[in-house]
């Protein structure tokens, strides 16, 4: 006992002791995720997960994707202070793609056609990378770790093999750089949960209707979710465009979650997003949390078109008899759900107040 | 392979009572891809079940073609038709399109049943065969279907372009007056079911005594697109797409690439008409009617 009380004595005193001595037997998650806010999808995402009374989330690691990495830790933050769990670790990751620029991307379109949404790197809101605007939600007090998000996914598998789920709801930046320094990293996870991919969704928007394989976080860093799909994880699941379509936050709802009266509803009402409603990232979160959410799954092999071509970055999938001959993990992909029962989820969840931890 | 085809469509003529219609043989192979390639692409980026003749063997029941086991292209098996009497027209498909546009100018449609390796030579050999030409009609392509493509989970590598691509953006490109695809979207909404077959069969002519011997069960690709082009009026949804193909030689060679017209795209890229629905009563009616008038018939 006196060694351990000394061992954490240590640690703490290292700065690295910022998981949180809990006694929970909740499930551990990594939350990586693309932080733009306030309101909307990533941020409700992150609440989903830190508002469940079934988890046990070690941090939020920050990737460029919606938005920049730096901008996107302050929403993490202030989001955090707001549910009442400022003791969660937000954890700055990447700040662009693994290889290429936005530069590049936008010479891309005059060869093959205008992207819908470029995220951070959209025209229509751009600007430099470090500049962070003035959050409408308030600025934290609280402030982000030192340490980068791929140290801290490995040391956090290290310190707990096969017990913390990677959440991805953003690029998957991060991740690659995690398993690029350590190999072990993806078979020390439990599992691997991702929003991500599209294949045939049944829409009229002319982000998919013109390429129905075209989906925001892969086309962002492709060359991440490469790496990422080939890794040897224990288990991966995917939530693609297909099935968030499927599902819609309306203002109503904002407005019964509000009635509540916490400080994180009031803020879901206050920041509701109202150009685009579907639940990208939540989805994702809540069919781990509760996985009698999925009504229909199908197990693909998959990866990601690295050709710099008008192809690049389309989700690319397979069945076990047409699949490439180098070996990678199955992904089970989520197409269907019964949408009450997460709304009545999401509801519940989001009305709560938070969880303490111990 | 092309040499086989020929003499199919030979006795299809003889049969038929039409050996009138001239046939000129065309491309033995596409413009660049190749059975070696493809099998060395298939190791990295998965296999593909339908490589029409280049795959090594069909599984039991396969709708569209006949069982039989890859064979070099000179070779052509005994016709189970019967082999044909006359024979083809001398010179090339490509030389014979462009012949043809030229001589009746602003009149000829040119219509595609297969990859477009003939009609990217003819391109090559005579820049204005597009604008002289009518209408380019092609079955080919896919755009949301859920089957019919050459991989079980992507429709959007159709056989016909994926066989090969580069013809297919040759042609794609080139500035006709009109272009109407009929994808793989369509072509999965037809059946020749048993029903159909045995109607047919009952007329009792020998252009439907070789169908009921030699046709086989399943989608109706090309027939759509030979139907729409006499009757229009039974393509019941189309759209106008900027369409192309991805010619890149990685995971999505020979896909169908495709932008609503409200995208901003460059200018090489060409609108052209696509056919995603159809009467299918019509359909089967005409095709009925087509298939079992007296030998001879149409016009001279």
């Amino acid at each position: 006992m006196k060694r351990w009380a000394g061992l954490t004595l240590l640690l703490g005193l290292l700065g690295l002791a910022a998981v949180p001595a809990s006694g929970r037997e909740g499930r551990k998650v990594i939350i990586d995720e693309d932080c733009s806010g306030p309101g909307g999808s990533n941020m409700q995402a992150v609440a989903v997960l830190v508002q469940s009374p079934l988890t046990e989330p070690l941090g939020v690691t920050v990737v460029t994707g919606d938005a920049w990495r730096d901008e996107e830790v302050v929403h993490a933050l202030r989001l955090l202070e707001i549910i009442g769990r400022p003791d969660i670790p937000v954890v700055p990751g990447a700040v662009s793609p693994l290889v290429r620029s936005r530069d590049e991307a936008l010479a891309w379109e005059t060869l093959y056609g205008k992207i819908a949404y470029r995220g951070a790197w959209d025209p229509r809101w751009w600007h430099e990378p470090f500049v962070v605007p003035p959050p409408r939600e308030g600025p934290p007090t609280t402030k982000p770790v030192s340490e980068d998000a791929a140290h801290f996914m490995i040391r956090m598998a290290r310190q707990y093999p096969h017990q913390v789920t990677v959440y991805e709801g953003g690029p998957m930046t991060n991740l690659a750089l995690a398993l690029r320094l350590d190999p072990e990293f993806p078979k020390l996870a439990q599992e691997l949960v991702f929003m991500g991919g599209s294949l045939n969704p049944q829409s009229t928007d002319p982000e998919w209707a013109s390429n129905p394989r075209h989906e925001f976080n892969f086309w962002f860093d492709p060359e991440a979710a490469h790496a990422v799909l080939s890794a040897p994880w224990p288990k991966i699941t995917c939530t693609p465009v297909d099935i968030s379509i499927k599902t819609h936050f309306t203002h109503a709802m904002a407005e019964q979650i509000a009635a509540s009266g916490t400080p994180l509803a009031a803020y879901l009402l206050k920041y509701y997003v109202s150009t685009i409603d579907y639940m990208w990232d939540e989805l994702a979160a809540a069919a781990w949390l509760d996985p009698s959410l999925v009504t229909r799954e199908q197990s693909f092999y998959m990866d990601v078109d690295l050709s710099r071509g008008p192809s690049y970055g389309n989700t690319l999938t397979w069945l076990d008899y047409d699949r490439p001959e180098l070996p990678r993990p199955p992904v089970h992909v989520l197409t269907d759900l019964d949408t009450e029962k997460f709304y009545r989820l999401f509801e519940q969840l989001m009305s709560a107040p938070a969880p303490k931890p111990q | 392979m092309v040499r086989e085809e020929t003499q199919h469509v030979l006795r299809l003529l003889e049969i038929a009572g039409r050996t009138e219609v001239p046939v000129y043989q065309g491309a033995e192979f596409p413009l660049l891809n190749s059975k070696e390639e493809t099998e060395r692409w298939e190791a990295l980026y998965g296999r593909i079940p339908y490589k029409g003749c280049w795959t090594d063997r069909f599984p039991p029941g396969r709708s569209t073609v006949l069982e039989h086991v890859y064979h070099p292209p000179e070779v052509v098996p005994p016709l189970p038709e019967g082999n044909p009497a006359i024979q083809a027209a001398p010179g090339t498909a490509a030389q014979f399109m462009v012949e043809a546009v030229r001589k009746f100018p602003g009149e000829v449609v040119l219509w595609s049943g297969a990859p477009l390796t003939n009609i990217a030579r003819a391109l090559r050999l005579d820049a204005e065969v597009a604008t002289l030409a009518r209408e380019l009609v092609v079955m080919g392509g896919g755009f949301y279907a859920d089957r019919g493509g050459a991989n079980p989970t992507d429709a959007r590598r159709e056989f016909n372009w994926w066989f090969d691509p580069e013809a297919a953006r040759i042609a794609l490109r080139a500035p006709w007056k009109k272009v109407t695809i009929t994808p793989i979207d369509i072509s999965v909404k037809t059946r020749l079911g048993p029903s159909l077959r045995h109607q047919i069969a009952q007329a009792g002519t020998p252009l439907t005594d070789y169908l009921s011997r030699c046709s086989l069960e399943g989608y109706m690709w090309d027939e759509i697109a030979g139907i729409a082009l006499i009757e229009p009026s039974i393509i019941t949804a189309e759209r106008t797409m900027y369409v192309d193909v991805d010619i890149d030689h990685g995971p999505s060679y020979g896909m169908t690439l495709f932008w609503e017209t409200s995208n901003i795209v460059p200018p090489y890229l060409r609108p052209a008409t696509v056919q995603f629905d159809l009467d299918t009563e019509r359909f089967y009616r005409t095709y009925f009617d087509l298939m079992t008038r007296p030998a001879g018939s149409g016009s001279r």
